[in-house]
């Protein structure tokens, strides 16, 4: 019973990490799905609002130099459904976010996944997969 | 003195603290309106349909016969957005298909002269009477279009026109025109579903009319949450998503 259980919670959670579910607007118009980029820095600025969170974090590269990223995330009511609330990300927390580049070069990215401050893997509401 | 306080305590000990969830026999029969008909009134988990050919989502349609327009509509959007904007980016109405087949669920509130369609997507409504009156005539065109409804048995018939042909019928883009009519069937089968069809029928656009077919579910735990579409729409602000132009050939 108890692996059926954990069966069908990984189902689920590939389910929700692989389907389009939270599309505003069309992915590929802004986004890059074949540029994938992972992101591990300090929040500076959480934007809950619709029709898409937006989360800021400062990125630091190789040579030391830092750069705030700006993510999109889904929708705060579908977000808040999957059970996300308003400081599930806050100032200061290290997270990392995996997600696509944007289009035109800029430090923007739409999530995919993001992995809170207690490790915990969540899928961020992207709306690439399907448009 | 004593008699009242007796009834006043005989009423604290029959009154609940708290009134409890009510749980909802799923299988059960639909509820039924004042004048017997059956209700669709309801938190529906609508069908997420991003693209109304995707095969892998039940129901689905698996050819549109494009007419010659209308196949330049479809191959001709991504460069469309580019020269007129995207409506749903610069927050404008769904629409009545973008609304149902959006990521965001669906109430329906009724009586027995009027059915209300609220989407949580940027928290718009639309209204259906059902009393029996015809469309109006002379209303200007507009993006949900106006919907009258009648019964076929304990089925609930809407029909839809006089949409001003701007919106998709769907996230990926398949296009209509202000031609474009639809007709929505609605039955509940029992208290926990609703089977739910639309027509689309659009002689500008497509050559016969197609049909979507769904199953909604009922989501008694769900509340609508209110979506204020221009909020926090970056990509609009910051110009990465142009202000819709709305275009010239739809009629």
């Amino acid at each position: 019973m108890k692996r059926k259980s954990l069966i069908v919670l990984a189902a689920v959670v590939a389910v929700l990490l692989g389907t389009p579910v939270i599309a505003h607007h069309s992915f590929d118009a802004e986004f890059d799905r074949t540029k994938p980029v992972t992101l591990k820095g300090s929040v500076t600025k959480v934007e809950w609002g619709n029709p898409h969170i937006w989360i800021f974090i400062d990125v630091k590269d190789e040579s030391g130099t830092v750069s705030n990223w700006g993510v999109e995330g889904g929708a705060p009511n579908a977000l808040f459904r999957e059970g996300w609330r308003k400081d599930s990300v806050k100032f200061g927390d290290t997270v990392t976010v995996q997600g696509s580049r944007a289009k035109d070069g800029s430090l923007r990215a739409n999530a995919m996944k993001v992995t809170l401050p207690d490790g915990r893997t969540v899928f961020a509401g992207s709306s690439g997969g399907g448009r | 003195m004593r008699t009242l306080v007796l009834l006043l305590a005989a009423l604290l000990v029959q009154a609940p603290t708290r009134t409890q969830p009510h749980t909802p026999d799923l299988k059960g029969p639909a509820p039924k309106l004042p004048n017997g008909r059956p209700s669709m009134a309801g938190v529906w988990d609508n069908t997420r349909r991003a693209d109304v050919t995707d095969p892998a989502i039940p129901g689905f349609v698996k050819d549109l016969p494009y007419t010659a327009w209308g196949k330049s509509k479809w191959e001709g959007y991504a460069s469309f957005m580019q020269t007129n904007g995207d409506y749903v980016g610069s927050c404008l109405p769904f629409g009545i298909t973008r609304s149902i087949y959006g990521p965001h669920p669906l109430q329906i509130m009724q009586d027995n002269d009027h059915l209300a369609m609220l989407f949580e997507q940027n928290s718009m409504f639309h209204l259906v009477p059902t009393d029996g009156r015809p469309f109006t005539k002379d209303l200007p065109a507009s993006w949900f279009g106006e919907s009258v409804g009648h019964w076929e048995g304990d089925t609930l018939v809407v029909d839809t026109v006089n949409m001003n042909g701007y919106t998709r019928v769907d996230t990926i883009g398949h296009p209509l025109s202000a031609r474009a009519r639809f007709r929505q069937t609605f039955k509940r089968v029992n208290f926990g579903t609703i089977e739910h069809t639309i027509t689309v029928t659009d002689p500008k656009t497509y050559t016969s009319p197609w049909t979507v077919k769904d199953t909604w579910p009922l989501d008694p735990g769900t509340t609508l949450i209110e979506y204020a579409c221009m909020e926090n729409n970056r990509a609009f602000y910051e110009g990465r998503i142009k202000p819709f132009i709305p275009p010239d050939d739809v009629n």
